[in-house]
């Protein structure tokens, strides 16, 4: 009966030691996650990057979004002035971001842009009145002005720009 | 802020509790049903604040104080029934007080101990990564978070969130949480990351409050502690609610739906409230994510499964009856949701039947699918192998009482990974992608159902032990702490 007893006990110190010891390394990983964190949270940093921005837009509406991103660029020159043709909803399966940028970091930037300028609404295709230019490297605002038939409104800084489009 | 926040938060506890209180029908008493009753009040209550702030959306509110008001009306309404409840029962004096604290045998004190442990570790590593990431991880802030700004921002205008243009932001997912954190929101008068925070915490630690309390009141208290320990243990689930992703509340509704038709079953009462409340749940678990409206249809076929054959049809109705009581209003908000503001599914609507008959017929699909679900399963939930040797040591016996629990949840599990594994075979995603992004989470929704079914079937360390007393080595037949 003895044995029996201590096999309880060892029944319930399997499973307590385990929980101990995983809760104890969800608390290590938990200190070097926030040890290691540079402090400013990277989606923090992409909302200060448009707080400008957002003060000159308007509260609501469809606005167009460009990037430098190489496919995005390759795909809309190509495409250029007609802009693709697009179901009356909007967007089709192939124009979703993750189809339309070639780098993640690309995709992340774009869905940022709308978590930040959010209720207005950012679309990477459609063409638009307003045209949120977000860019990494730098680029000839005459060329890319030229190329894409819009006017610079605003350059906010740090890669960030307002284009209007040029009336046909 | 921090004031304004826990008001809205504890005002929606505080309606939870109060409409718990008045649809629970057992008069026992005892910390751990007074525990089991305000995990569960977590999930309704801040349920309810969703669905009240969507109709209050409805009907065109766009002002913070007002839906405040309306809120605080419901508030006084619940108070009020909840004092007249109690007053009837203490005059009635049917209270049976179940045994308190100081009888807690000394494994159990270990035990307890060791829970609050894990407890403050999970807790603490909760706060550092809602500090370091206070957005969440990527769904939040394209899903959830993005829907609770544009229901927040843009006032009137706030059906834009659902614009045919966002279709890639998932518009079709139900607005539990956008709702709960635009609503906390409305209460503070802006926006601030730790609402959003704080509802995940409520949920994740709701979550482990109510494994280890249906199953200290369903079985015994050191199982009680035992099925939260294995919770806390879980990193894959806490980290998850970090992430404030929807998928732990999802996984808290599975579980509060499956331990209220536990409590039925277990119940001597011939009232069927716990079945309204699990309808309740139930709905609440379609509003928070679309894997929901999967588990409703598996309670049904489960129930109909179990009940049909063992009482036959008229006992069936009788429960869907009372079942429904509780689903229906949600589900009516739901169908109202689907049908005038989301879209279709994008996995229906970017790919046709013949493309659906491909996948259906391709052997390799189903291959890697089975391979990623194993993997998937060792890689986040490896340490329930120790669910082996616990249940070799203290034996497994499916008491009379719990089997119709037992075999429900076995059942709706079945079904609700049966219902995954389907939707993997057709969706129109790459398959790797697909299974490599979502797998993990459709787990982390299922797992504290798994730990309650698991630590339902296993023998308690009293029974054990009452049988060793008793000179046999096997578990008894005797039915658990509610008879």
């Amino acid at each position: 009966m003895r044995h029996s007893s201590a096999r309880i006990n060892i029944g319930i110190l399997i499973i307590v030691l385990l929980a101990i010891i995983q809760s104890e390394g969800l608390l290590v990983s938990g200190i070097n996650f926030y040890a290691r964190s540079t402090g400013e949270d990277p989606i923090e940093a992409h909302e200060k990057r448009l707080k400008d921005l957002k003060s000159i837009l308007p509260s609501q509406g469809v606005i167009r979004y460009m990037t430098d991103d190489k496919y995005y660029k390759k795909r809309f020159k190509k495409n250029h002035p007609a802009f693709p043709k697009f179901n009356a909803l909007g967007q089709s399966f192939h124009e979703l971001p993750p189809k339309v940028f070639a780098k993640p970091s690309a995709t992340q930037a774009y869905l940022l842009t709308q978590y930040a300028l959010a209720p207005l609404i950012v679309v990477n295709t459609i063409d638009c009145d307003l045209v949120v230019g977000n860019f990494y490297s730098g680029i000839s605002i005459p060329e890319f002005s030229r190329q894409h038939h819009v006017i610079l409104v605003k350059d906010l800084g740090s890669g960030v720009m307002l284009f209007r489009r040029e009336s046909r | 802020m921090m004031p304004l926040l826990l008001l809205s938060i504890l005002t929606s506890l505080w309606i939870g509790f109060c409409f718990l209180s008045v649809s629970w029908e057992d008069r026992k008493s005892g910390h751990a049903y007074l525990f089991l009753k305000c995990c569960l009040a977590v999930g309704v209550g801040l349920g309810i604040s969703s669905c009240c702030f969507f109709l209050w959306l409805l009907l065109g509110g766009s002002s913070g104080s007002s839906f405040a008001m309306m809120e605080t009306a419901l508030l006084v309404i619940f108070t009020w029934i909840y004092f007249r409840r109690i007053r009837a029962r203490n005059c009635a004096k049917e209270a049976v007080l179940l045994p308190s604290s100081d009888s807690k045998p000394k494994t159990q004190k270990y035990l307890a101990i060791a829970f609050y442990a894990a407890f403050i570790c999970a807790l603490v590593s909760f706060v550092l990564y809602s500090l370091v990431h206070p957005h969440g991880n990527w769904d939040a802030w394209t899903i959830w978070n993005m829907r609770a700004r544009f229901l927040f921002r843009a006032g009137a205008q706030w059906e834009a969130a659902f614009s045919p243009l966002m279709s890639f932001f998932h518009t079709d997912y139900p607005l539990l949480i956008p709702c709960l954190v635009a609503r906390c929101w409305h209460y503070i008068g802006h926006e601030t990351m730790a609402a959003p925070v704080f509802v995940s915490a409520l949920f994740t630690f709701a979550t482990v409050g109510l494994a280890s309390s249906s199953i200290a009141v369903l079985r015994s208290g050191s199982q009680g502690y035992l099925a939260g320990l294995v919770l806390l243990g879980t990193p894959a689930l806490i980290q998850n609610g970090t992430f404030q992703y929807a998928d732990t509340p999802l996984g808290f509704f599975f579980m509060a739906t499956l331990v209220l038709f536990s409590l039925h079953d277990s119940s001597s009462s011939r009232s069927c409230n716990f079945l309204f409340l699990a309808g309740i749940t139930a709905g609440l678990s379609a509003w928070t994510k679309n894997e929901g409206q999967l588990f409703v249809a598996s309670i049904l076929i489960a129930r109909f499964a179990l009940v049909f054959p063992a009482k036959g049809w008229r006992a069936y109705i009788k429960e869907m009856r009372f079942f429904a009581m509780g689903l229906f209003p949600l589900l009516i908000l739901l169908i109202y949701f689907k049908i005038q503001l989301a879209p279709p599914s994008d996995l229906f609507t970017t790919q046709d039947a013949r493309s659906i008959l491909e996948k259906l017929t391709d052997l390799s699909r189903y291959i890697q699918i089975i391979k990623a679900f194993m993997i998937e399963t060792l890689q986040h939930f490896g340490h329930g192998i120790v669910f082996a040797p616990y249940a070799l040591l203290l034996g497994v016996r499916i008491h009379a009482i719990n089997r119709l629990t037992i075999y429900l949840c076995l059942l709706v599990l079945c079904l609700m990974l049966a219902g995954y594994f389907s939707i993997y075979v057709i969706t129109p995603y790459k398959l790797t992608w697909h299974l490599e992004t979502s797998l993990s989470r459709l787990l982390v929704q299922l797992w504290p159902s798994f730990v309650f079914l698991y630590f339902m079937t296993v023998n308690t360390p009293e029974r054990s032990s009452l049988s060793l007393d008793n000179g046999s080595v096997g578990p008894s037949s005797t039915s658990g702490v509610l008879k």
